[in-house]
């Protein structure tokens, strides 16, 4: 007989979204630390400020600012996911299954956020050092004002990719209708083959490194 | 060079009617108080209607620790990153409002350890205003406020801040969008500090956020006017025309030390001792900072006395009287003699 931690269920059709947010906040770690929620129909900032090591999967679609502030806590969602997902999250891990719409991961300073669908504008908009990982394609502007992380797409991107991008790096394996200015293709060396290696592996998309170009903005002289 | 006298020349502090004389130290018991309020019953109370903001820190420089218990010991809120005051000594921290500014993430300490949050609508030079992107305009922007109340576990008094002159459409996105304070900023983009155009742009900024807040049911929601306002008269006229709280920097800076001169010595030794650091002497008190606090405090006071009111909640436009029918008519204000 295993010695498996219980599976602890919300609903989002008996629990509010605030009220869920404050159960998960106050979580007992010693009780269980995998949760299942049930029925989320698209609301606004589901599970937003935790800070304990829960692994949660989440039925449903989910809707906009969830996940905001994230610190330790892992998420599976099987369904879509709305704008603006994973807000300044800290570290963790948000895996969506379906499409993201804009803004997915935006400002996120730590852990990995990866959708198996697409995602829609200003993808990793303001990256400060996560890792963003989408398996289809992106709108426009996908990695605007990024300054630190890593941008994984797996298809083609829209306008302006890179716009306003001060540092990090941004990986394409489809095509790019068009790159923001001050933004260029570079050589893949051994730690970006490395690097996304792992975060394809991560996130469970099959495709090879070497498949994908790095982008990245160019530095003035003077520049470190 | 002829200066046009501001808006705020032209009101003057009229008494209700003569109260029995009081001795100056019973002006202590004259409330200054104010505070902020959460929706899930937090109370924030300052001592005092005024405030500092962290920009001061550069020109505070070694004074800074000291300047920050004189803030605490009056009771005066400061707007300052956690990485401004994290070398303070604790006892020495003032009530400390943080800041979230354009295009930057969310910092969970600082919403978690401050004693209220600002979501600023401008960069960190505060030249450069608009909706965060990630709100769409100002669509989401309820949204985003309940969903950064839940992450905080609503316990922090959240503001927005718009620059002073904004619109009535940005003025109610903000009203409405449930925030527990609004902070009306001057942007050095506008005009230059400390003319007497600041000064009415400050006075109509107030009265208009005011009147829309008073329209949307929310007469109670605390402004904070961050302008540079240079005389204590000034900053009493602004809390009548409707502000809760003014920054006061602009007196604070002229009683500071001038560090520009120790800056420029420094430099001067750095580069005749090369690697040598030059020493700057500790500066344990600042007494005329402390003074020209203190004054401002009392000057409140005062003025409250004067116009017989024993707490700062009973301070409106109502204690104004204007000297000029053109000011009067546009601010609304009874012309001198009136009642």
């Amino acid at each position: 007989m295993t010695d498996e931690p219980p599976l602890a269920t919300l609903s989002l059709a008996q629990f509010s979204v605030t009220e869920i947010g404050q159960r998960l906040r106050t979580w007992d770690i010693g009780s269980s630390q995998q949760v299942t929620i049930v029925d989320a129909a698209k609301q606004t900032g589901l599970a937003v400020g935790l800070s304990a090591a829960l692994n949660i999967a989440i039925q449903g679609d989910v809707g906009d600012f969830s996940f905001m502030l994230n610190e330790n806590a892992d998420f599976d969602v099987h369904g879509d996911v709305g704008r603006c997902i994973g807000h300044s999250m800290v570290s963790g891990y948000v895996l969506v299954h379906g499409s993201a719409g804009d803004l997915f991961g935006a400002y996120a300073c730590g852990g990995v956020l990866a959708a198996i669908g697409g995602a829609g504008n200003r993808c990793g908009l303001g990256l400060a050092g996560a890792d963003v990982i989408v398996r289809s394609d992106v709108g426009d502007e996908a990695g605007l004002g990024m300054t630190s992380g890593a941008l994984v797409l797996g298809k083609s991107t829209g306008d302006q990719l890179g716009l306003g991008m001060t540092g990090g790096t941004i990986y394409v394996r489809g095509a790019v209708k068009s790159l923001a200015d001050g933004i260029r293709e570079q050589r893949m060396k051994d730690s970006d083959t490395m690097r996304l290696s792992l975060l394809l592996a991560r996130a469970g998309v099959r495709a090879a490194s070497k498949e994908f170009r790095a982008y990245r903005a160019i530095k003035l002289r003077g520049e470190k | 060079m002829s200066t046009s006298p501001s808006i705020l020349d032209s009101l003057v502090i009229a008494p209700v009617a003569l109260a029995p004389v009081v001795l100056s130290e019973d002006l202590a018991l004259v409330n200054t108080s104010i505070s902020l309020h959460t929706p899930a019953g937090r109370k924030l109370q300052f001592a005092s209607p005024f405030f500092v903001r962290g920009d001061v820190h550069n020109k505070a420089d070694a004074t800074w620790d000291v300047l920050c218990e004189i803030l605490r010991k009056l009771g005066i809120p400061l707007f300052a990153r956690l990485g401004e005051v994290d070398k303070v000594p604790a006892a020495s921290v003032p009530t400390r409002i943080a800041v979230r500014t354009q295009g930057q993430p969310l910092v969970k300490s600082e919403l978690q350890a401050a004693d209220a949050f600002e979501l600023s609508n401008c960069d960190a030079f505060g030249t450069n205003w608009g909706w965060p992107l990630e709100i769409e305009g100002n669509r989401d922007l309820k949204s985003f406020v309940q969903v950064l109340r839940q992450a905080s576990g609503g316990e922090v008094p959240l503001g927005l801040s718009l620059p002073l002159g904004a619109t009535i459409a940005d003025i109610r996105a903000c009203v409405e969008s449930t925030v527990d304070f609004l902070t009306l900023r001057f942007s050095p983009a506008c005009m230059s500090a400390g003319s007497s155009q600041t000064a009415s742009l400050a006075a109509l900024g107030v009265l208009n956020a005011r009147k829309q807040c008073i329209q949307l049911g929310r007469a109670d929601l605390p402004l904070l006017l961050d302008a540079p306002v240079t005389e204590a008269t000034q900053a009493i006229k602004l809390l009548a025309l409707g502000a809760t709280a003014v920054n006061v920097c602009a007196m604070v800076d002229a009683a500071l030390p001038s560090v520009v001169a120790i800056a420029s010595e420094s430099k001067l030794a750095e580069s005749l001792l090369g690697s040598f650091s030059p020493v700057v002497k500790p500066v344990r008190e600042l007494p005329q900072v402390e003074r020209c606090l203190q004054q401002v405090v009392t000057s409140l006071r005062a003025a409250l006395h004067y116009a017989g009111l024993m707490d700062i909640q009973q301070l409106d436009s109502n204690c104004l009287r204007s000297l000029s029918l053109s000011v009067a008519e546009l601010t609304g204000i009874a012309p001198l003699g009136s009642r």
